[in-house]
């Protein structure tokens, strides 16, 4: 049951990313659910369930996009390790403590997505997506309250047991 | 459970986890493209009517924020059309000019080009990296077209499809960092390349320093290498930089056709090289 509600939840964002998002992008900068998701399950899962999760969105983030595939599976489950590091330090149910975190991994993410970008391609325009980085993470940051609102629903919802223990 | 043996088997899975990503980043382009589009042709059908509806439901917006400024900008329109009418006459002097030549090309074109028609087909999806610009259309092998076939709107070059599925394709746009198109600018006809920068514009390349170039020159592409027709539209410039120690100018392009705005596009089909003098 709980594989079929994280499959239906990456489905369901894979979707919107692709379709909806576009039409409320900033200065071409979309939100990235993926991320989002990302958080929000290794802040309230176990940390072996949330690692094979973290390789299962890199992996579909690595299948709607252009590129090294692969390369997104690999940053999910890095920053996946990175938040479990984290997450006993810090109380991960506060609305401030989910923003800053979305903020900081958007922001290493990208930067390390950009690093392995760099490698690959001699692309023109380096520093521009450079500091793109700060704006995608804000982005992200800011979506977080509805998209962990509605993440929350859909998980307790659909009986996910670690974190209906949780919730509760 | 032993606590060590529990961190134990989250480590090793980590690694395994690990990898299995690593070994994934070293599988060949053409198996991955293939993968891609397995997963994502599936999910196409309900890719289109989302993006049908979130284009209908934008399109909706878009008009209800219009009717607020329509009063003002009607007596702009009704003086500019006094005067498109004028423009008019003129023109369709020189239309007739250019039918008769034209008539002269459409002759030699029908005895040398085969006559494939280009495929029409709708947006349904977009990348889902910041960094990265492509699309997926929802034409593929079924319909007749395969990768490397060009992807027009209009005159205006958009792309080219990488990677193709049975009823879906990956296109990559000309503003992915990871596109070049050889191109050339329309006035003063000197070559450059145009890559991408994921920001909606992008940059040419390679231009010599002693190259007069003025804002809003038109980009066209060159149709040197083969895998992009000649003359077709790019962009306008809209920046043109000059470091003292460069050999070449930094020139900034605007692509004629804002990805965001369209939701069909043309598929033209690659052409065969073939019959090529020894």
């Amino acid at each position: 049951m709980p594989w079929v509600t994280i499959i239906s939840v990456i489905l369901c964002i894979s979707l919107v990313q692709t379709t909806v998002l576009q039409h409320i992008s900033v200065l071409g900068i979309q939100p990235d659910l993926f991320i989002i998701f990302l958080v929000f399950h290794t802040l309230n899962a176990k940390p072996e369930r949330s690692l094979h999760t973290n390789w299962s969105i890199g992996l579909a983030k690595d299948c709607f996009t252009e590129g090294l595939f692969g390369l997104n599976t690999v940053l999910f489950v890095l920053m996946g390790y990175i938040i479990s590091i984290i997450k006993d330090n810090i109380y991960g149910r506060h609305l401030a403590t989910q923003i800053s975190v979305t903020f900081i991994i958007s922001i290493i993410y990208n930067f390390l997505y950009l690093f392995m970008f760099s490698i690959s391609f001699t692309a023109a325009g380096l520093l521009p997506l450079a500091l793109k980085c700060p704006l995608i993470a804000t982005y992200n940051s800011i979506i977080v309250p509805p998209v962990f609102w509605l993440l929350n629903r859909f998980y307790t919802s659909f009986g996910f047991p670690s974190l209906r223990r949780k919730i509760r | 459970m032993n606590p060590d043996f529990g961190r134990s088997i989250k480590s090793s899975i980590i690694y395994i986890l690990v990898i299995i990503s690593i070994s994934l980043l070293t599988i060949p382009a053409s198996i991955t493209n293939n993968i891609k589009v397995t997963v994502a042709s599936p999910l196409a059908p309900v890719q289109k009517i989302i993006s049908q509806t979130s284009d209908f439901v934008k399109n909706r917006f878009k008009k209800l924020a219009s009717f607020a400024s329509n009063a003002e900008m009607n007596e702009e329109l009704e003086k500019e059309v006094f005067l498109l009418k004028n423009k008019i006459v003129k023109q369709q002097n020189d239309i007739n000019v250019y039918k008769q030549k034209l008539d002269v090309v459409s002759e030699f074109k029908k005895n040398n080009e085969s006559d494939e028609k280009p495929i029409i087909a709708d947006i349904i999806g977009y990348d889902v990296s910041n960094f990265r610009k492509s699309i997926i259309i929802d034409v593929g092998t079924k319909q007749g077209a395969s990768v490397g076939d060009i992807v027009v709107f209009g005159n205006t070059l958009m792309g080219r499809i990488s990677a193709i599925g049975r009823s879906s394709g990956r296109v990559i746009l000309i503003t992915d960092p990871a596109s070049n198109v050889p191109s050339r600018l329309l006035e003063s006809r000197t070559q450059g390349i145009v890559q991408g920068t994921a920001d909606g514009t992008c940059i040419m390349k390679y231009v010599p320093r002693q190259t007069e170039i003025n804002e809003s020159d038109k980009v066209i592409s060159s149709g040197i290498g083969g895998a992009f027709p000649k003359s077709l539209y790019i962009g306008d410039v809209i920046e043109v930089k000059q470091k003292n120690a460069k050999l070449f100018k930094d020139i900034k392009i605007k692509p004629r056709v804002a990805i965001s705005k369209i939701e069909h596009v043309l598929v033209i089909k690659k052409q065969k090289v073939e019959n090529i003098p020894r």
